[in-house]
C-alpha cells in the first residue's frame, strides 16, 4: 500500500523526535547565545505540544465492515483517506 | 396384556419391547458413558445440522448420530474412512428399533495426530524460510494506525482496548472481526487480515485470540492463515492463547506475544513513561540554557576586563601610577644622596676639626717658628735664637736659653 503524503498537523512521533534532536543539539554545546535561546524555546514548545496531545487523546475503535466487494472496499478506503485529511 | 395360558411368557407390544431395551441399555453404566474407537463411514449431514454416520471395525458397525450443537464444536468434520475416538451414550431409536450411539464428542486420533500435523506443517514452512528472522520487521515506535484482527465478542477485544486506553490512546484503531475457532475460522481470519490491510497507512496489526486447547487454537495452525500473515505488508504482532502456546501463526508473525494483552503492550509506548521523559527533557533544556547564560555572562565579564585593560583611561592611570612610583623613587635616591653627603661632610668636618691648627692651639698647643720656619725639633734651634711663638690668643717673641 503506497504511503500517502503526511497530513499538515505534525504527528506525536514528529514532535517527540524533533524534541530529542533539539536537546541533543543544545547539550552538544558550541552554540551562540542566540541559537541556544532559539533551541530552548523550540524545545519547550515541543514538550508542551507532546503533553497536550497525550492529554487530549481519546481511544476510538472503528469496526471495519466485513467481506466487502471491490467497490465497497474502494469506498471505505476513500472514507478513511478523508478522515486523515481532516486531522 | 393378554395371557394365553398360565405358563405362557408375557407378550409385549413392540414399543414396550423397545422401551424395555432402552431402559436396560440406559441403566448400564458402561453404555451411558462410553468411548468407542472405530472408522467413520457413511457420513451425512442433514439440513437440520445433525450428523449421521456409522462407526465400524472389521467385525461390526454401530449407527451414530451427533446433534448439530455438538457438531459445531468440532474443529472440523470427520472424514470418510478416518479412524476416530467417539464419546457418547448408547440408546434406542424406537421408531426404527435401532440401537445407536449418541455421540457428543469426537477426537481425531487424539491430540497426538494433531501435534504431528503441526510439526509437519511447521517444518515445511520453516524450510521455505517463512520463519526467518530476516523477514521480521521492527514495530513502529509511535504507531498512528493500529489494526486488530480478533473476535468481536469475548474478553480479548476488551483487554486490548483497556491496554490501549491506558498506555497510548492516540492511534486510530480499526477492528476486523473474525471467528477465531471452528472450521470456518481460517478463511475468516485470512479475509479479516485482508480487510484491515485496506486501511491506508496502517502501522501494525494485532492478531489475537484467548487461551484454549490445541483444538481451539487450531485455526492459527492453518496453512492459509500462516501464509496470509507472512504476506502482510505491515508488521503483525500475534498474541494467541497463553504464554506456553505456540502456534504456526506465532512463528510467522513479526513479533510473537505471549498473550493478547502483551501484544497490545508491544505495539505501544506507555504514556506514563512518555510524560516522565517529557519532564526530564524540560529539565535538560533548562539546565542547558542556564549553562549557556552563565557561560555568556562569564565571557562578557572577561571581555569587559580585557577591554578595560586596553582602554586610554587604563593607560593614563597606569602612567600616573608609574610617575608616582618613579618620583617616590627619585626622592628616595635624592634623600639617600643627601644623607651620604652629610655624613661625609660630617666626617670631613670632624677630621678638619682634629687637624685644624687653630683647634690645636685652642687646646694649649703653640706653633713655634723662626723666620717662618716651623720648629718641630730642638735641634733646629741654638742659644739666643729669636723665636716667634703663636698661641691661640696671638703671637709673641721669645729667646732660646
Amino acid at each position: 500500500m503506497p504511503k500517502k503524503a503526511l497530513p499538515a498537523e505534525p504527528s506525536f512521533e514528529q514532535l517527540y523526535t524533533e524534541l530529542e534532536a533539539t536537546i541533543e543539539q543544545l547539550e552538544a554545546g558550541n552554540l551562540s547565545l542566540d541559537d541556544a535561546l532559539r533551541l530552548y524555546e523550540r524545545g519547550m514548545e515541543l514538550a508542551r505540544q507532546c503533553s497536550q496531545m497525550l492529554d487530549r487523546a481519546e481511544l476510538r475503535i472503528q469496526e471495519l465492515a466485513p467481506a466487502v466487494s471491490p467497490n465497497e472496499a474502494l469506498e471505505q478506503e476513500l472514507e478513511l483517506m478523508e478522515d486523515e485529511d481532516e486531522e | 396384556m393378554q395371557q394365553l395360558s398360565p405358563c405362557a411368557p408375557k407378550i409385549l407390544h413392540v414399543s414396550e419391547l423397545t422401551a424395555h431395551l432402552r431402559r436396560t441399555i440406559e441403566s448400564d453404566a458402561v453404555l451411558s458413558d462410553v468411548w468407542v474407537q472405530g472408522e467413520i463411514a457413511n457420513t451425512s449431514r442433514y439440513a437440520s445440522g445433525h450428523l449421521y454416520f456409522t462407526l465400524k471395525d472389521e467385525a461390526a458397525t454401530m449407527s451414530c448420530v451427533m446433534w448439530k450443537g455438538q457438531v459445531a464444536r468440532l474443529r472440523r468434520l470427520p472424514r470418510e474412512g478416518e479412524a476416530v475416538y467417539a464419546h457418547g451414550h448408547v440408546s434406542v431409536y424406537d421408531a426404527r428399533g435401532q440401537v445407536q450411539l449418541y455421540v457428543d464428542a469426537i477426537e481425531f486420533l487424539g491430540a497426538g495426530a494433531l501435534w504431528q500435523e503441526f510439526e509437519q506443517l511447521k517444518q515445511r514452512l520453516a524450510n521455505e524460510g517463512l520463519f526467518d528472522e530476516s523477514r521480521k520487521r521492527p514495530l513502529p515506535r509511535f504507531p498512528r494506525r493500529i489494526g486488530i484482527v480478533t473476535s468481536r465478542s469475548g474478553a480479548v477485544l476488551q483487554d486490548i482496548r483497556h491496554i490501549l486506553e491506558r498506555r497510548y490512546p492516540l492511534p486510530q484503531v480499526f477492528l476486523a472481526s473474525t471467528a477465531v475457532q471452528g472450521a470456518d475460522a481460517p478463511a475468516q481470519i485470512v479475509a479479516a487480515l485482508a480487510a484491515v490491510q485496506r486501511v491506508p497507512n496502517l502501522d501494525v496489526i494485532i492478531l489475537a485470540r484467548g487461551g484454549g486447547s490445541i483444538e481451539d487454537l487450531w485455526a492459527f495452525n492453518d496453512e492459509r492463515v500462516a501464509r496470509a500473515i507472512c504476506a502482510a505488508r505491515v508488521p503483525v504482532v500475534c498474541g494467541v492463547g497463553h504464554e506456553t502456546d505456540f502456534t504456526i501463526a506465532d512463528f510467522c508473525a513479526d513479533v510473537r506475544a505471549p498473550t493478547p494483552t502483551a501484544a497490545a503492550q508491544f505495539c505501544t509506548p506507555d504514556q506514563n513513561e512518555l510524560r516522565a521523559n517529557l519532564l526530564l527533557f524540560e529539565r535538560r533544556l533548562q539546565r542547558c540554557i542556564r549553562d549557556a547564560l552563565r557561560e555568556a555572562r562569564r565571557r562578557l565579564n572577561q571581555d569587559a576586563a580585557a577591554l578595560y585593560r586596553a582602554s586610554p583611561q587604563a593607560l593614563v592611570q597606569n602612567r600616573r601610577q608609574r610617575v608616582d612610583e618613579l618620583s617616590r623613587h627619585a626622592a628616595r635616591l635624592l634623600q639617600r644622596r643627601l644623607e651620604q653627603q652629610r655624613a661625609r661632610l660630617g666626617a670631613a668636618d670632624r677630621q678638619l676639626y682634629v687637624l685644624n691648627p687653630l683647634e690645636t692651639l685652642g687646646r694649649g698647643y703653640a706653633i713655634v717658628t723662626r723666620d717662618e720656619t716651623v720648629i718641630t725639633d730642638p735641634a733646629q734651634v741654638a742659644r739666643d735664637d729669636a723665636l716667634q711663638v703663636r698661641v691661640r690668643g696671638g703671637k709673641f717673641m721669645t729667646r732660646v736659653t
